[in-house]
C-alpha cells in the first residue's frame, strides 16, 4: 500500500458532488419522470418520489467525493478512490497518452475542469479527474509532463486527447488559455470556421438531434404516418414520371420535392455553420515544445495536450469541397482511448479541422518534424489495377441496375450504361489517386475517389505489417500490405495498399518490418 | 510444397520443423513448416466438428423420413442430399489439414517473425522483434496430446494486436517465445 501521507494528497472540487448528481440524475431522468408521474397517481406526491430516487444519487456522490484523492509521486499519479472496494491506481507518468480538459457552461460558472488522462490502450480514460479547480490544471500538466520527461528517453511522450466526451461543450477559461504561449500553427477565424461549416455537414448532426427530441416528445407519428403515406405517393410519382407521358402534376410535385430538399439541404448547411462557431469557437492549437496544444468551444471549452511523439498516424483529409475551396483537414491518432473514437466529432484528434491547402504542408512539417516533403516520391501502384477496379464497379453497376429493369423495363437501359459509364471513371480516379511512397523515416499512403485522404505512418509506430493475397490478386501476380499502427479506429485510413506487383509487395513489406525492427517503440 | 502458381506469397520451405534440441538456434531466418503432428490435431478437431453436423443432419432427415409423410421419392432426394453433405464435410476434415499444411510456415530471424498461412487467401504477417508486448503459448486438449501448443503475439496494433502461430512443438513454441522476449528494458508504452 501507499504511504498515507495525506499532506501531499488533493482533493476533488466541491463542486463535484453537484456535477455528480447532475450526471446521474440525467441518465435517471427517464425514471425520475416516470417515477415521479406514477406516484403522483398512487398519491404519494411527486416530490417525495423523486427524493427518494435522488437520495442514494447524493449519497453517493458525497462519499465519492469524501473518498476520493489523488497525488503526485516523483514518476506517477496515484489516485485512490472506494469506500468498500478502495482502489489505489498508480499511473506513470510516462505512460500518459492525452491530458484532457473540458469545461463545460456550468463548470466554468464554479471556475472548475474535468481533467481525462488517458495511456495507451483500454477505452476509458485511466483517470478521470472531475472537477477540480481550473488554477490546478497549469500544475497538474507541470507535473505530468515533467515526470514524463525525466522518465522517458528520446522517443516520445503523447498526451493526445483520446475520447471524445460528447456531453459537455468547452468554454476557455484564462488558466487554459495561457497555454498558448508556444508557436500558434494554425488559428480558425470566423471566416475559417464558416469555410468549415459548409464543407463539413455536421447539420446532419444538429437535425439529427433535433428529431431524436421530436421523437421523444411523441411528435414523430403523424410524420411517421405522412412519410408512409408519401412513400406509395412518391412510387406512383416516379411511375409517372418516368413512364412516357409524366404529367403536369408530377412535373410540379417533382419541383415540391426538389424545392424541399433544397430548403433542407440550406437548413442544414446553416446549422453546420452555427454548429461550427459554437463548437470549435476560437480554435487554435500551438506547439509548446514537444506537445501540441488544442483549444476550442464556445460554451464547453476543451484543451488537449498530444505530445508529438506520441502520435501514431497522421491522415489529411480532402473531400470535393476540400479541393473547391482549396482546404484540407489534418488529424492524427493516438494511442489512448480510441474503442470511443469512432465518431467523426472526435474532435481532439483534429489538429485541422480545417486548414488552408497551401498552409498544409508547413503545418504538417511542424507537426512531423522528421518528414522530409522533397524525398517523397508517389508510387503508383501495378498497372492492371484500373482494369481490375473496372471489372469489380461494372459488377456492383449491373447489380444495381437491375431493380432498374424491374421497375421500367426496356427503359432502364440509359441507366445501366450510366452506371457503367460512372464504373469507368470512377476506376480511372481511383486507381490515379492511389499511391504510396516510403521516405527516409515513414510510409505515406493516398487513396480515395472523391474523399481523398494521405495518411503518414513513421517507422517507429509501426506495428505489424502484413502481406495479402486474394485468389484474384494471384491471377494477375498481385498482392497486397497492410500496415497496422496503435490507435487506429473502426473508421481511420489503415494504410493498406492494394494492387501492388507482388515482387515489389514483398520488397516492401520486408523493407518496412525491417525498419520498424530497427527502432524501439514508445507509445 | 505448393508449386505451379504463378509468383504467389509461398515461401519455399526450406527445412521441416526442428526436433526441439535447446541447442538450435531458432531465429536463423530459415523457413519452417509446421510440426507434422497439426496435421493430425486439425483432422481430429474436424471429425469431431463433422460428427457434430453429421448428427443435426441426419436428425433432419430423419424426422421426415421416419414419419413418412413426404413422398417416398423425396424422402430418396432428402437421403441422399444427406449422404452426399455428410461424406463432403468427412473428405474436408481429412483433406484440407493436409493442403493447409503446405502452405502454413514461419520464419524466425534475429530481428522479426513471419508467419504464412492460407490456401487461397494467403496471408503473412511479419511482426518486428521490437514490437512484441507479450507473447502466450496455450496448448489445448488435443494438442497436449500430441505435445503441440500455440504461441500467441501481442502486439500494440489496432488490426493485428493479436498473431497467433499454431501447429509448432510444444518446445519450439516456448523457444521462440524466449527469444521474442525482452530486447531491452525500453519503456515500451
Amino acid at each position: 500500500m501507499q504511504s498515507e501521507d495525506t499532506t501531499l494528497e488533493a482533493r476533488l472540487h466541491p463542486a463535484s458532488i453537484a456535477f455528480w448528481v447532475v450526471a446521474r440524475a440525467r441518465q435517471l431522468i427517464v425514471p425520475i419522470v416516470v417515477g415521479g408521474f406514477s406516484a403522483s397517481q398512487w398519491g404519494l406526491g411527486w416530490p417525495r418520489m423523486v427524493a427518494i430516487i435522488l437520495l442514494p444519487i447524493v449519497l453517493y456522490s458525497v462519499i465519492r467525493y469524501l473518498t476520493f484523492r489523488y497525488r503526485f509521486e516523483e514518476r506517477e499519479l496515484v489516485v485512490r478512490k472506494g469506500l468498500i472496494f478502495r482502489q489505489v491506481r498508480t499511473i506513470p507518468y510516462s505512460r500518459i497518452q492525452n491530458l484532457d480538459a473540458v469545461q463545460g457552461v456550468a463548470q466554468r460558472l464554479f471556475d472548475v475542469v474535468e481533467v481525462q488522462l488517458q495511456t495507451g490502450g483500454g477505452t476509458e480514460p485511466e483517470a478521470r479527474l472531475d472537477v477540480i479547480p481550473t488554477s490546478a490544471v497549469p500544475e497538474l500538466r507541470r507535473r505530468v509532463f515533467v515526470g514524463r520527461e525525466g522518465s522517458l528517453p528520446a522517443e516520445g511522450a503523447v498526451t493526445g486527447s483520446g475520447v471524445h466526451d460528447p456531453r459537455e461543450t468547452v468554454t476557455t477559461t484564462p488558466a487554459l488559455a495561457e497555454e498558448h504561449a508556444g508557436d500558434v500553427l494554425l488559428h480558425l477565424p470566423p471566416r475559417e470556421l464558416l469555410v468549415y461549416g459548409l464543407i463539413q455537414n455536421k447539420g446532419m448532426i444538429v437535425i439529427a438531434a433535433g428529431m431524436g427530441l421530436v421523437w421523444e416528445l411523441g411528435l414523430i407519428e403523424n410524420y411517421a404516418v405522412g412519410a408512409i403515406g408519401n412513400s406509395v405517393w412518391f412510387r406512383e410519382l416516379f411511375r409517372d414520371a418516368s413512364g412516357a407521358a409524366g404529367t403536369l402534376a408530377a412535373f410540379a410535385a417533382i419541383g415540391l420535392l426538389g424545392a424541399a430538399l433544397a430548403g433542407l439541404f440550406v437548413v442544414a448547411r446553416v446549422m453546420s455553420i452555427a454548429w461550427a462557431f459554437v463548437r470549435l469557437h476560437d480554435f487554435t492549437i500551438s506547439r509548446k515544445g514537444e506537445d501540441l496544444r488544442t483549444t476550442f468551444g464556445l460554451l464547453t471549452r476543451v484543451t488537449a495536450t498530444i505530445p508529438l511523439r506520441r502520435i501514431q498516424k497522421l491522415t489529411v483529409h480532402e473531400g470535393p469541397l476540400h479541393r473547391l475551396a482549396r482546404r484540407a483537414a489534418v488529424r492524427v491518432e493516438t494511442a489512448g482511448g480510441t474503442k470511443h473514437e469512432s465518431q467523426e466529432e472526435s474532435h481532439r484528434q483534429w489538429l485541422a479541422p480545417i486548414i488552408r491547402r497551401d498552409r498544409l504542408e508547413h503545418f504538417v512539417g511542424e507537426v512531423l518534424p522528421e518528414l522530409d516533403f522533397s524525398t517523397i516520391r508517389w508510387e503508383p501502384v501495378a498497372p492492371g489495377a484500373t482494369r481490375r477496379v473496372f471489372k469489380e464497379a461494372a459488377v456492383v453497376a449491373g447489380l444495381a441496375s437491375i431493380p432498374f429493369f424491374f421497375l421500367l423495363g426496356p427503359g432502364a437501359l440509359p441507366i445501366a450504361a450510366l452506371l457503367l459509364v460512372l464504373a469507368g471513371v470512377y476506376a480511372r480516379t481511383y486507381v490515379a489517386n492511389l499511391g504510396w511512397s516510403v521516405t527516409n523515416g515513414s510510409i505515406l499512403f493516398k487513396s480515395g475517389w472523391l474523399w481523398r485522404r494521405t495518411s503518414v505512418a513513421r517507422f517507429v509506430k509501426i506495428q505489424t505489417v502484413s502481406l495479402r493475397q486474394t485468389p484474384f490478386d494471384r491471377r494477375r501476380d498481385m498482392a497486397r500490405v497492410r500496415v497496422d499502427t496503435a490507435g487506429a479506429g473502426a473508421a481511420s485510413h489503415a494504410v493498406h495498399i492494394p494492387y501492388l506487383q507482388a515482387p515489389r509487395a514483398e520488397e516492401l513489406a520486408h523493407a518496412l518490418t525491417a525498419e520498424a525492427a530497427r527502432t524501439t517503440f514508445h507509445w | 510444397m505448393p508449386s505451379g502458381d504463378n509468383g504467389g506469397l509461398e515461401a519455399t520451405v526450406v527445412r521441416q520443423h526442428t526436433g526441439g534440441h535447446p541447442a538450435e538456434r531458432i531465429d536463423d531466418g530459415v523457413t519452417r513448416a509446421l510440426d507434422p503432428r497439426f496435421v493430425s490435431v486439425e483432422r481430429i478437431a474436424g471429425m469431431i466438428g463433422t460428427g457434430i453436423a453429421s448428427a443435426g443432419i441426419v436428425a433432419g432427415v430423419a424426422v421426415p423420413v421416419l414419419a413418412a409423410t413426404l413422398s417416398p421419392s423425396i424422402d430418396r432426394l432428402l437421403l441422399g442430399v444427406g449422404a452426399v453433405i455428410i461424406l463432403g464435410l468427412l473428405a474436408r476434415a481429412w483433406i484440407w489439414p493436409e493442403v493447409a499444411h503446405r502452405y502454413r510456415s514461419y520464419t524466425v530471424s534475429p530481428a522479426s517473425i513471419e508467419i504464412r498461412k492460407g490456401v487461397l487467401w494467403r496471408r503473412v504477417a511479419s511482426v518486428p522483434r521490437t514490437r512484441v508486448q507479450h507473447t502466450d503459448v496455450s496448448q489445448g486438449p488435443l494438442e497436449r496430446r500430441f505435445g503441440l501448443g500455440t504461441l500467441v503475439i501481442y502486439t500494440a496494433g489496432t488490426e493485428h494486436s493479436k498473431v497467433a502461430l499454431s501447429g509448432l512443438s510444444h518446445g519450439t513454441a516456448s523457444r521462440i517465445r524466449d527469444h521474442l522476449l525482452p530486447v531491452e528494458e525500453g519503456d515500451a508504452v
